[in-house]
């Protein structure tokens, strides 16, 4: 049987990549070639670096830097991984027919891990492959080994996230595994951030030490040019033995995943996310109901809300952006005083999250739309709701800076509240009927949208801080969401 | 006294296309009327608009004298409508999700709950009241949309293929409340694609096809208007025939 023939491995592989290139609108095409463009021009930005420090020449100028950059973006291939190892594995798709079908489970197996392999790796590569073909074209054709060993580490990284999303089903159960892996992924590219803000998260003394420990035998044994955490680098910029040694380890990887865990796929796939009954309960059983439509929407909206671990851990995974700023804080260092913008611009953010959430993802349209109340009430008593947490989350901080000033506190509680209205607002005039687990994507068929709620919140933060600044053009950033929010009001009533 | 639900001149379009034609249609109060008619006849449209989930584009529909359009707010009030794929919320149990639909009908808490345990209980659905909806299976799942329409007591009831997914007792179940419904005052209007429901229990029937009622009576009348004294399958088959109407 030929690959390329139905049902081999190529066959599928095309089944595929049809499946994932559907479903774009005129904007996402759009917003492709848009990309590609750029990617053209950031050519001509690698041709120069590349001629001026050839790639095989950065290990030997600054090995940490160049090997911290190559974990970094490395994890970040793991991290997208295990979201896509999730899709992969729970969600049902064409999984019941597959699995129904005479071809065999390894083939499908892997056809999907290449699949993850080589969607994990699209971000990265578009950044790095320009540098592997200016180098190139610039004579050094050993570069091009960067795509087998690029395509080798996206495969090592699908290996890695298939074996632990289906160790985590195997022992804590597909609805967790689910939401461990995904949580997993999440925090890893968080982490990645925190890592980054290192150097200024660290107290002077504990600079000073580790700068001298970068300067050890030690470190030049991990951190050097010839240390193994360096060889995917040397790899990727065209050295044979590294690059022949790091493609086989990750094909053997890759292959050993998929020969070992092919039957607790396809078990997996085949239990998909069936839940199990939780204990009943007498006292919930017997507890009286409340009456008012107030009460049921809003306590139905935050039931939901809070009975959905993914959502909210991905929503309170923002806050990890604010630990520097929390670190200045606690230092008492004056920059600390940049947190109430950066809370305003991520409360507005997370009402937005849960804005969508309570419209656009109501899960019950039909029985809210026959109900004898109108869709106005409803929708303000959600949005109520949905801003309810945010607004929660903004008072420690609204009470740090009451400690040093008590204008200061009173204008954060404003412009945060003026932010997450705004940003609710959005979402309700935007909402279209969309499932719970398209939070992220939200904005892909309407960009305009997205962009719109960047450039309020970001236009609140900024007045804020010029406000704090006790800056008479504060009013000016806050112009632009009011303005936005003024003409979005008259097309509505146009 | 007035009709429990009247429809006039009601006409949907989707992108030129009729879906419903001129319909209509008068159900007085206290009838069982199934509303028949084959795959994309229009049925679920018209049931949509009645309930007031989507708009007409000419025409006008009264419950209870209610103008759905002008009064939607009365109009609801005294109805209930039942989708063949309701839509519940996985992540509430079946407590709180009645609680909700009470909510939204303003109805009395201490009511509400003593109604909620009455009908969980006729539904088979006690033991499992405080478990998320999303373990339901795809039966308890119809059976707890049905109780949610029928907590407030709606003195209409729209049901769109209501035994769908329900197996021989549920289905005995669902039935035996609806009748109990009729006899109690109420109006029950559903579709079905099982005729042997409406044969048994619907007082009157509609036959509906590319937008509009073919005919409606009884199933004597019915079988009148064919000519011939089939069952209520012979006398669909024959008035929804591709070439009947032409």
């Amino acid at each position: 049987m030929r690959a390329l023939d139905p049902p081999g491995v190529l066959w599928l592989m095309r089944h595929e990549l049809r499946l994932g290139s559907r479903g774009m609108g005129v904007s996402r095409l759009f917003f492709l070639a848009f990309g590609a463009a750029i990617w053209i021009l950031f050519h001509f930005v690698a041709w120069a670096v590349v001629r001026a420090a050839p790639p095989q020449a950065w290990l030997a100028r600054a090995p940490a830097l160049v090997i911290a950059a190559e974990a970094f973006l490395l994890l970040l291939v793991v991290s997208w991984a295990f979201g896509l190892a999730v899709r992969a594995i729970f969600d049902r798709g064409d999984l019941d027919l597959l699995v129904s079908s005479p071809v065999p489970a390894a083939h499908f197996y892997a056809t999907r891990g290449c699949y993850v392999a080589v969607a994990s790796l699209s971000t990265v590569l578009i950044l790095t492959a320009p540098f592997a073909n200016a180098a190139a074209l610039q004579g050094h054709l050993a570069a091009l080994l960067f795509y087998p060993v690029m395509l080798s580490l996206g495969l090592a990284a699908a290996g890695v996230a298939f074996a632990a999303t289906l160790g985590l089903a195997r022992a804590v159960g597909a609805r967790r595994a689910r939401t461990l892996a995904q949580l997993l992924g999440a925090f890893v590219g968080a982490g990645i951030l925190i890592v980054t803000q290192i150097q200024s998260l660290l107290s002077p003394s504990t600079r000073v030490a580790w700068g001298s420990w970068l300067r050890s035998g030690a470190a030049h044994a991990w951190l050097g040019p010839e240390s193994p955490l360096a060889w995917p680098l040397r790899a990727a910029t065209g050295e044979l033995v590294p690059a022949v040694t790091t493609i086989a380890a990750c094909v053997a990887l890759f292959w050993a995943v998929i020969a070992s865990t092919q039957r607790a796929f396809v078990d997996t796939a085949n239990r998909g996310l069936d839940v199990a009954p939780r204990r009943t309960s007498a006292r919930r059983a017997m507890r009286a109901f409340r009456a008012g439509l107030a009460w049921v929407v809003v306590t139905k909206e935050l039931r939901l809300i809070a009975r959905d671990p993914l959502l909210i851990a991905k929503s309170l995974l923002q806050m990890i952006y604010l630990v520097p700023l929390l670190v200045l804080f606690a230092r008492a260092n004056p920059a600390w005083r940049l947190i109430g913008p950066a809370v305003v611009v991520m409360m507005a953010n997370l009402a937005a999250s849960f804005a969508w959430i309570a419209i656009s993802a109501e899960e019950a349209p039909d029985l809210l739309a026959s109900a004898p109340v109108s869709r106005a009430r409803i929708e303000a008593l959600k949005l109520a709701a949905a801003m309810l947490a945010p607004c929660v989350l903004t008072v420690p901080f609204v009470l740090f800076y009451a400690r040093h000033s008590p204008a200061d506190a009173l204008l954060l509680a404003l412009f945060a509240a003026a932010a997450m209205a705004t940003s609710a607002t959005i979402e309700r005039w935007s909402a279209r009927p969309a499932p719970r687990e398209s939070l992220a994507q939200r904005h892909k068929d309407n960009m305009l949208v997205g962009f719109g709620e960047m450039f309020a919140s970001l236009g609140w933060g900024a007045a804020f801080y010029l406000a704090l600044g006790r800056n008479a053009y504060a009013w000016a950033p806050a112009a632009v969401p009011v303005a936005g929010l003024l003409v979005a009001a008259w097309l509505r009533r146009r | 006294m007035v009709p429990a639900l009247e429809i006039r001149g009601l006409i949907k379009q989707f992108g030129g296309h009729y879906a419903v034609d001129k319909l209509d249609l008068t159900v007085p109060q206290g009838e069982f009327h199934a509303l028949l008619g084959p795959n994309g006849a229009g049925k679920t449209t018209t049931l949509r608009i009645v309930a007031g989930l989507a708009p007409a584009d000419h025409g006008g529909v009264r419950v209870l004298g209610h103008d759905i359009a002008a009064d939607p707010v009365a109009a609801k009030r005294v109805l209930a409508f039942l989708p063949d794929d309701p839509m519940l919320y996985g992540k509430l149990d079946a407590l709180e999700y009645l609680e909700f639909v009470a909510g939204l009908w303003s109805m009395d808490a201490r009511a509400a709950r003593s109604r909620a345990d009455v009908l969980l209980g006729r539904l088979g659905l006690a033991d499992k009241a405080t478990q998320r909806v999303e373990s339901y299976s795809r039966g308890m799942r119809q059976k707890l949309a049905l109780a949610g329409a029928l907590i407030h007591e709606p003195q209409v009831m729209i049901l769109d293929e209501p035994l769908t997914g329900l197996d021989a007792a549920a289905a005995r179940q669902v039935k035996d409340i609806l009748v109990e419904r009729v006899r109690a005052g109420g109006t029950v209007i559903l579709t079905t694609h099982i005729l042997e429901i409406a044969e048994r229990l619907a007082e009157r029937i509609s036959i509906i096809s590319r937008g509009r009622i073919l005919a409606q009576g009884t199933l004597a009348e019915l079988r009148r208007q064919v000519g011939h004294g089939g069952t209520l399958e012979d006398v669909f088959l024959e008035l929804t025939a591709p070439d009947a109407g032409a």
